[in-house]
């Protein structure tokens, strides 16, 4: 398959005697791959640019700064958009604390959850069993009247503003009913609130202490710095009232 | 023989000595080497033809890298420096395709 | 010999032109010197070193000038390379904050999302606990009470803080949900009293008739009330002493929400419901 003629004279170049033409060739050839090696070696070496002419240089600098501006410019606006973020998750946040202490309070308040704070404990005694469910419910808004913030009746029932007093079922023992709950005295209620304010408003002419000695009991009352009201209101579902949102 | 052993001892004495490229010749350097190779592809195949002439050969190699690297440098000065030493790689890649053609078809043909 | 052979499929018209310059292009020219060489043609030795001399002085003239160039081309070349590299890095410190930022943008964003559903689980919550508490404003059906002194103004025909206390009691007996006394909401903090001639409810003084406002359920709250110890005292104040007492049901009241609901000493209590 190998032309014979043609790598005849291959050959027969390749064995011939060393003459003028094959020196002149023999140093070309050199210089050749003299340059050849040289260049292979300049393009490995490290230096990226090595054989860039200065004007694409100039041209590669211009399309950076380019580049270099749209990503100033896309880096700003992304700035832009989470400060703009942190500032309102920092809004909610504070909003969301805010309601939520709220909702702690409200719950407080409807007796869903034991509360803790300075405030008196008073103790009715009636041992005739004369102290009815007015007198209560009387020194129960007195009590309010005063700052009271939590109530509890005999650790066991929770007053908030749904509460009802009724008088107790067996007229011949000394019980009330609160809120379908029968408590039988003598009457312990503890009260968060002033207790300087709140001790006064039982002892004020008129007031429950007067009330209760008229009737043939007795009230004592003791402040204290820390009380727990930690009997629970009975949850109500309210079927007939919607809030107006 | 000579020829083959002056490419080698050129090669080996590039690798070793490791020279560095001026600033100024170094986007020549690659033209000029594939000018040269372009003449020598065609110096192989005259030989091959068995109408290789050394004189032939100097002339079109020294003349060959001159016009390339005076071309592109004409080009550098004009500021089309890039696209004229591309034109230039360009049609010398071709001529080395088509020399390299020739010469496997004298190979294997008859 | 040394030329290609001619095509010998006819070529296109049209391709001709092309089909020229492309031989032309990679028609190598040595070949022709190389032919002329081998048919002996002449040589011109003076020619050769005529042209190697003048290209020569070129080559002299232009690398003096280069070289003479050189330094400011390599500081030249020099600030380029580092303007170059400080770009490079400044386009990819960018890059890296932008990703970065970009990452946040998207925590915020997702935060959000949820931060979402949280305050509305929160207002609805605080919805519910309000109709109950009184913070809230609620509508619904129920009851409206009026009384009033009676008319000759005699003192067992008005109307005492008391009364109205055990008013209110009773309708909270009868299964009231929400109630205002003159439009006075009243909630766990809300306290019926007189303060001189004048009943006040949350502080606010109040003057006859009383309208108490009870949403419930219509058809039970008149007579439950009725059946309750209020009830039935107010029905003899009424009969006896002249003191005005309607109940109707109402179809729709609308009972703002309280005033008084702030806590000051009260706080809630970790501990659970158990007594102390």
């Amino acid at each position: 398959m190998l032309d014979q003629t043609a790598l005849q004279r291959v050959a027969r170049s390749v064995v011939a005697r060393p003459s003028r033409g094959q020196a002149v060739v023999g140093v070309l050839l050199a210089v050749l791959g003299f340059a050849a090696a040289v260049q292979v070696s300049e393009v490995d070496s490290d230096d990226a640019y090595s054989g860039t002419r200065r004007e694409d240089l100039v041209q590669l600098l211009q399309s950076l700064s380019v580049a270099q501006d749209r990503a100033a410019g896309r880096l700003a606006d992304l700035e832009e958009t989470r400060d703009a973020l942190q500032l309102s998750t920092q809004q909610r946040q504070a909003a969301l604390l805010e309601s939520q202490e709220r909702l702690d309070s409200l719950r407080l308040l409807s007796g869903q959850v034991a509360a803790v704070g300075p405030g008196v404990r008073i103790t009715i005694d009636d041992p005739d069993g004369t102290v009815g469910a007015a007198t209560l419910l009387n020194a129960v808004e007195e009590l309010r009247d005063s700052g009271a913030e939590a109530i509890e009746v005999n650790d066991a029932a929770r007053v908030v503003a749904q509460t009802w007093f009724g008088d107790g079922p067996d007229p011949a023992d000394a019980s009330l009913v609160v809120d379908s709950r029968t408590v039988s005295a003598p009457y312990v209620v503890e009260v968060i609130g002033d207790p300087a304010t709140l001790a006064e408003a039982t002892a004020f002419p008129g007031g429950l202490t007067d009330e209760a000695e008229a009737l043939g009991g007795t009230v004592s009352v003791v402040t204290s710095d820390e009380l727990r009201v930690e009997s629970l209101a009975p949850a109500r579902a309210t079927s007939f009232a919607e809030p107006v949102t | 023989m000579i020829a083959v052993l002056g490419l080698l001892v050129g090669v080996l004495l590039g690798l070793f000595l490791e020279p560095s490229v001026p600033l100024a010749l170094q986007p020549y350097l690659p033209i000029a080497v594939v000018a040269a190779l372009d003449a020598t592809f065609g110096a192989l195949r005259a030989l091959l033809d068995g109408i290789f002439d050394d004189r032939v050969f100097v002339i079109s190699f020294v003349s060959n890298v001159l016009v390339a690297a005076l071309i592109v440098y004409l080009g550098d000065q004009l500021g089309v420096g890039s696209q004229l030493s591309t034109g230039v790689v360009v049609v010398l890649g071709i001529r080395i395709f088509s020399n390299v053609a020739a010469i496997r078809r004298k190979l294997l043909h008859a | 010999m040394s030329l290609s052979p001619p095509d010998p499929r006819p070529a296109p018209p049209h391709a001709d032109a092309s089909r020229e310059l492309l031989a032309r292009l990679t028609r190598p020219d040595d070949d022709d010197e190389y032919a002329a060489a081998d048919r002996g043609g002449p040589s011109s030795r003076v020619g050769l070193a005529t042209a190697t001399a003048a290209l020569a002085v070129l080559l002299t003239v232009a690398a003096v000038q280069t070289q003479a160039a050189q330094p400011q081309d390599e500081r030249d070349r020099e600030v380029l390379l580092e303007r170059l590299a400080r770009e490079k890095t400044e386009v990819a410190v960018l890059g890296a904050r932008a990703e970065s930022t970009a990452a946040e943008v998207e925590e915020l964003r997702a935060s959000t999302l949820e931060a979402t559903e949280t305050v509305q689980a929160l207002q609805a919550q605080l919805d519910t606990q309000g109709a109950t508490v009184g913070s809230a404003p609620v509508r619904g059906p129920g009851v409206r009470v009026v009384v009033d002194d009676s008319d000759d103004g005699a003192p067992e025909g008005t109307i005492t803080d008391s009364d109205l206390q055990q008013l209110v009691n009773g309708l909270w007996k009868a299964g009231a949900e929400a109630i205002t006394v003159n439009g006075q909401r009243l909630t766990t903090l809300s306290a019926i009293r007189t303060a001189g001639q004048a009943i006040t409810v949350n502080y606010r003084s109040l003057t006859p008739p009383y309208t108490v406002a009870a949403i419930g359920d219509p058809e039970t709250l008149p007579a439950r009330l009725l059946e309750t110890a209020a009830g039935q005292m107010f029905s003899d104040l009424s009969i006896n002493f002249g003191v005005q007492f309607e109940v109707e049901a109402a179809s729709e009241l609308g009972l703002p929400a309280g005033s008084r609901l702030e806590l000051d000493v009260a706080t809630a209590s970790t501990k659970g419901g158990d007594g102390a």
